[in-house]
């Protein structure tokens, strides 16, 4: 027996390596606790990737059981399969191609009829499914008695009742996906016409329901259904005054409810509590809304300055001073100080500000607190021309501009527009460094405060200008609150890890990799000669010392840069006695406004284009300077 | 050509994606027709002097592309046939494939308003049978709103038909009866679970008309300019 199987798995490897990976997929509405289980599974070795030739994200990751390899590929959390935004067209095609082996349905065990809607999609693509139900220590707590077993024997696959933070029943799910994932046997059945349309199809083009399904709906459009399935969706849409969407939306959701009615038991929702209610009244929600997300910026602040304050202190002692005193040759001294010191200034901001800021703005979604703040900011948001969603992305952006501007993919492109202009603006993690490290070491907190005020105020402006001038139409806001739940540590901290990767992934490379190239333009006198080009318009316009413009170019590669390169180029670490408050004080308005760093430049090119993100550099360079030469201007006046 | 063997060849021609005149295609052509293939290439010019179609004879293959007359004949005969062919199969129960056929020769008798009437009367009765008879499980009052929406005109609608979710107030339990958002704007509701029929209760509105309204055991925000979308009845 042993021996057949082992050449059997010989045979297999030998053909190709790939047929003995499992390719398994989590999907799942958004706030399932698809994330924690995929963290659960993979452990550390998490890539990020994207889905082809798009923004969308999907995070991949191998693991080892049994002696067998399996890839584990975690979805953006999607409401359906059917929609037209780029997160479920991704996903759809993906599972068109049938490029997953497997599928891990996680379902949020409390809010099951909603969840059951899109399973019920997944099992038209016909795909071997293990469904999770996750979250059953919440429905236990909310008195739900689901039969799972019942489940199973409905759809005609395994069904496992898991919790994901308590870690119960996650080790089965692989062994379960290999052996017993079966296809959904559990078929919705559509409105009459719609069946007689998917009857004639298969007839006539000899398509399958599923094909026939989305030809209806117009997302085949290259299918030779698609011409014959565009004038019979025409005329049951005549028929009914319905969208074909909409129809079988109805039709599943009924399905939804029937399975719902046979597999749970004492359903008894709880409406928000009092707690709740305050958070989205406007008298006392907005308060709290502001005082929650001043204390969430005070903390990074504090904390921020604290832990970098450590980690500069251990690079000086223990790497950067051992190194001088290896006495290296010149160039490679150059060299190797440049990586010491962009390493320590990627550790420094990476660490005190993004990853701490990443874990209280995951601690503000795990409480549920965040949609809640978005729903009150819709009002808000409006007048600068985006809904209250986009308060998150914002919100994001004070951590770092690259995952705010990824996470800007599923608003409509009119708010995409917007939101690229004015996230960009939004003063990061690594600008907050500059005003601290500046203006606030130098000037004074007033100071810094006001530098803040004018960049808000400004994004402001701009908001209402683009909301006049953008095309097209600004698209409402539906969104779905989160249950209000005691934040958990582990489910926490996944979250903000795996955005600090990200993080890591895209932003450390290009730091590194700039501040060598800085060291050797340096070391070859480059950059002295670029000083002596701008030096001119740096004092008369900005009132700024020469070495200030290099300082500025190298913003672009990386925001907080602009403080260590001036540090390295003023000669000391006391700014304040190589230039004085104004000079300090306009350095630090210009840098903090103009042209996002490049990373975040790379990731607007990815994401809108080259018109919009030459758009948006050539807006804030503008912005930057002429706001610097306003700045000089009073000052000189006063 | 007589018109009704015109509206078969365009039928057969659009059904099978026929673009260019070719022995596979004449084959194709000459099953569909249950002709000769033969007489197949007869036919087509036929139809080419009938102004139906175009044949360019200039290419090594010869290319065919259907005339705006000949394209709207033909779809006209095919809705026709979808419409008889279901009557058949959904009101008097044959077997499709006696419908098909039975459908085929039908199509080319059938007036327009006959077509129009026949295709309302499928719409009236499924709405009172077929579909409950086959969700029996349900026996909700809701179900014809959920499946065929409202029985009334789009613009009937400020008459008494259903009154704006924005007029409604916190508390209020509400049923949807339909929401008015062009094809793609309100398919997040749908997913969401505010389809016609669906019983909603409002949490909470804001002074702009924003809502947060409970729905299948959770609860969904809306903005103002998606509340007007959405037309509902006081249950």
């Amino acid at each position: 027996m042993a021996d057949k199987t082992d050449d059997k798995k010989r045979d297999k490897s030998g053909s190709s390596d790939k047929s003995d990976t499992l390719k398994l997929a989590l999907i799942g509405n958004l706030n399932v606790g698809k994330s924690l289980i995929f963290n659960s599974l993979t452990g550390i070795g998490v890539e990020i990737s994207n889905f082809p030739g798009t923004t969308v994200g999907m995070y991949t990751g191998s693991l080892v059981h049994k002696d067998k390899h399996y890839e584990i590929i975690d979805f953006p959390g999607v409401y359906s399969l059917d929609g037209v935004n780029e997160e479920e067209t991704e996903v759809r095609k993906f599972l068109l191609e049938k490029k997953a082996d497997r599928l891990i349905a996680v379902l949020d065990s409390t809010r099951l009829e909603r969840n059951l809607y899109l399973l019920l999609q997944v099992a038209e693509f016909k795909i071997p499914t293990v469904v999770v139900l996750n979250m059953t220590d919440e429905a236990e707590k909310q008195g739900l008695v689901i039969d799972g077993d019942k489940l199973s024997e409905i759809l005609g696959c395994p069904v496992l009742k898991t919790a994901a933070i308590e870690g119960r029943n996650i080790d089965k799910i692989i062994p379960l996906a290999e052996n017993g994932a079966k296809t959904i046997d559990a078929v919705t059945r559509y409105d009459d016409h719609v069946e007689a349309a998917l009857r004639s199809f298969s007839k006539v083009n000899g398509s399958d329901r599923l094909s026939g399904l989305l030809a209806l709906e117009g997302l085949l459009p290259d299918s030779d259904l698609s011409e014959t399935a565009g004038v019979i969706a025409a005329e049951i849409e005549d028929q009914h005054r319905m969208s074909v969407h909409q129809i079988l939306a109805a039709n599943r959701h009924n399905e939804a409810k029937r399975i719902k009615c046979l597999i749970e038991k004492d359903e008894k929702f709880k409406p928000s509590r009092n707690f709740d209610r305050l958070l989205t009244r406007t008298s006392t929600g907005v308060p709290i809304m502001t005082v929650v997300l001043l204390t969430t910026l005070i903390c990074v602040f504090i904390i921020g300055s604290v832990l970098e304050e450590a980690i500069v202190e251990i690079f000086e002692t223990f790497l950067i001073q051992p190194m001088y005193a290896l006495s290296l040759p010149p160039l490679a001294e150059n060299i190797l100080y440049s990586l010491l010191i962009a390493v320590e200034a990627g550790l420094g901001i990476a660490f005190p500000y993004v990853f701490v800021f990443y874990i209280l703005i995951s601690v503000l979604e795990d409480t549920g607190y965040m949609t809640r703040a978005a729903f009150l900011a819709d009002r808000a948001m409006h007048n600068i021309g985006m809904h209250g969603q986009a308060l998150i992305p914002m919100v994001l952006g004070f951590g770092c501009n690259v995952p705010a501007i990824m996470a800007i993919k599923q608003f409509s492109e009119r708010e995409r527009v917007i939101a690229s202009f004015l996230i960009t603006m939004v003063p990061c993690s690594a600008r907050t460094v500059i005003i601290a490290g500046i203006v606030f070491t130098f000037v004074g907190l007033f100071a810094a405060l006001s530098i803040y005020l004018i960049v808000f105020v400004l994004i402001i402006l701009t908001g209402i200008v683009l909301t006049k001038v953008t095309p097209g139409d600004q698209f409402g806001m539906i969104l779905e609150m989160v249950p209000m739940r005691k934040p958990r540590a582990k489910q926490t901290l996944t979250r903000a890890w795996l955005r600090m990767k990200e993080f890591l992934f895209i932003a450390m490379p290009l730091l590194l990799a700039s501040s060598v190239v800085l060291g050797i333009l340096q070391f070859f006198g480059v950059i002295a000669a670029f000083q002596n080009l701008f030096e001119g318009f740096m004092y008369s316009a900005l009132g700024l010392p020469d070495y200030a413009s290099t300082s500025l170019l190298f913003g672009i590669l990386r925001k907080e840069m602009a403080f260590e390169t001036l540090a390295i180029l003023s000669g000391t670490a006391n700014l304040g006695a190589v230039m004085s408050a104004a000079q300090l004080y306009i350095f630090a308005v210009v840098s903090v406004l103009f042209v996002p760093c490049i990373s975040t430049i790379a990731v607007l090119y990815r994401q809108m284009g080259l018109k919009i993100s030459l758009a948006v550099c050539c807006y804030t360079l503008s912005l930057g300077f002429v706001t610097g030469i306003i700045l000089n201007a009073l000052f000189n006046i006063f | 050509m007589e018109i009704t063997e015109c509206e078969d060849y365009l039928e057969a021609i659009i059904n099978n994606s026929v673009e260019e005149i070719t022995p596979d295609s004449l084959k194709i052509l000459a099953d569909a027709l249950n002709k000769d293939v033969s007489e197949i290439e007869g036919g087509l010019n036929d139809l080419r002097d009938e102004g139906f179609i175009r044949i360019n004879d200039a290419d090594a293959y010869r290319e065919i592309k259907l005339t705006h007359s000949g394209r709207k004949l033909g779809e006209c005969t095919i809705k026709k046939h979808l419409v008889l062919e279901s009557f058949f199969t959904e009101i008097l129960g044959m077997d499709s494939d006696s419908a098909s056929k039975e459908a085929c020769v039908l199509e080319h008798g059938a007036s327009p308003d006959t077509i129009k009437r026949l295709k309302n009367y499928i719409r009236e009765r499924g709405a009172r049978h077929g579909f409950h008879a086959r969700d029996a499980h349900e026996g909700h009052e809701g179900h014809e709103g959920h499946m065929f929406n409202h029985p009334h005109h789009r613009g009937d609608r400020d008459e008494g038909m259903g009154r704006n979710l924005s007029e409604f107030d916190e508390d209020d339990a509400v049923k949807i009866l339909f929401t008015d958002g062009g094809s793609r704007r309100t398919d997040r509701l749908c997913d969401m679970g505010l389809i016609p029929g669906e019983t909603i209760t409002i949490k909470r509105k804001l002074s702009n008309g924003a809502m947060v309204v409970a729905i299948k055991s959770s609860e969904v925000g809306i903005s103002p300019e998606i509340v007007r979308l959405v037309f509902v009845e006081k249950v």
